[in-house]
């Protein structure tokens, strides 16, 4: 199963997942991949993203180890692509209620041979398109290195759309693509084919057994559409 | 060091002009000023063009810039569409 969490849901789950997935962060992206300018605090990874509005689906081992994390963020608010990385698109910033960006997918290298990492990536998309589903959006808008897109969201069978050209980045003159995945039955229908993964993967912990939130906006927002409209 | 000055006036200079045209948007929104908010957002569009991306922007910045593209993309809807976006920006927890 996938556990899908946030701060509103974390007590619904044993141990302290959202700390848990911060720290496989940190042992994975600082320590071995030596990312710089991100903050951390005793062994964990976070950013401005990392808030209320953020959601986290993680893969957690027989033992109950936390050994695979990816997030969702709304795009109604300053998200990671269009806050700092606005230049790997083509088109226009997405920013709608039914748009969600998908970032920091990261796996416990560690734990997990090469071998047991493909179906821990396979669960976390299958997870991804169940909970875009339940929420009802129509895409999951990111940006990757393309070997990893082609070795996570495209070999899992979903069919993504470029908002860009591949573009190295400044700092680390590494080259990224920005993408969008559509969320649909058909595109479902697609990745469970190619994962082999024909049942629910979502786990809410104790709670509700779904809980959609809603979408983050600016407070007087609704106001100015109400006018606009 | 001459160039670094003359740098760092330029983005200053790039960020109050995105914010000062966002905000025009918005209050022209408000006022229903329709055709007004259609002009300053032309002006927001093409001024996004000429600003590098090599640019950092404030904070104040990039959430008025957010909340432009929002509401151009909200206006950008039907009715009904319109309606089902209000919807989805409250917070609706129904857990």
């Amino acid at each position: 199963m996938i556990d899908c969490v946030s701060i509103a849901t974390v007590h619904h789950f044993p141990d302290n997942l959202l700390a848990e997935q911060h720290s496989l962060r940190y042992r994975e992206v600082v320590h071995k991949e030596n990312w710089s300018d991100i903050y951390v605090i005793d062994g964990m990874e976070f950013d401005q993203y990392d808030n209320l509005a953020t959601e986290y689906l993680i893969a957690r081992d027989g033992q109950g180890r936390v050994v695979g994390v990816t997030r969702s963020y709304p795009t109604t608010i300053p998200y990671m692509l269009s806050d700092v990385f606005t230049f790997l698109l083509s088109s226009q910033v997405p920013s709608t209620p039914r748009i969600f960006e998908a970032s920091r997918l990261v796996l416990d290298r560690s734990l997990l041979t090469r071998e047991e990492r493909r179906p821990v990536i396979d669960r976390l998309i299958v997870a991804y398109m169940e909970r875009g589903l339940q929420r009802g959006i129509d895409a999951y808008a990111g940006f990757m290195l393309p070997k990893i897109w082609s070795s996570t969201f495209q070999r899992a069978g979903w069919d993504v759309q470029w908002l860009g050209p591949e573009i190295s980045l400044p700092k680390t003159n590494e080259v990224v693509r920005a993408a969008l995945m559509p969320v649909s039955r058909e595109m479902e229908r697609k990745v469970r084919d190619a994962t082999g993964i024909h049942h629910s993967v979502l786990n809410f912990g104790a709670g509700p057994l779904q809980r959609n939130p809603g979408t983050a906006a600016y407070s007087h927002m609704r106001e100015e559409m109400r006018q606009a409209a | 060091m001459k160039t670094a000055w003359f740098g760092k006036r330029k983005e200053t200079l790039e960020d109050g002009v995105i914010q000062s045209l966002c905000y025009l948007h918005q209050e022209a929104l408000k006022e229903d000023r329709q055709e007004l908010a259609g002009v300053i957002q032309t002006a927001i569009e093409q001024t996004e063009h000429l600003i590098p991306a090599t640019v950092s922007l404030s904070r104040d910045s990039k959430d008025l810039l957010q909340q432009f593209l929002l509401l151009r993309g909200f206006q950008a809807l039907d009715a009904i569409q319109k309606e089902l976006f209000l919807r989805e920006i409250e917070s609706m927890p129904n857990g």
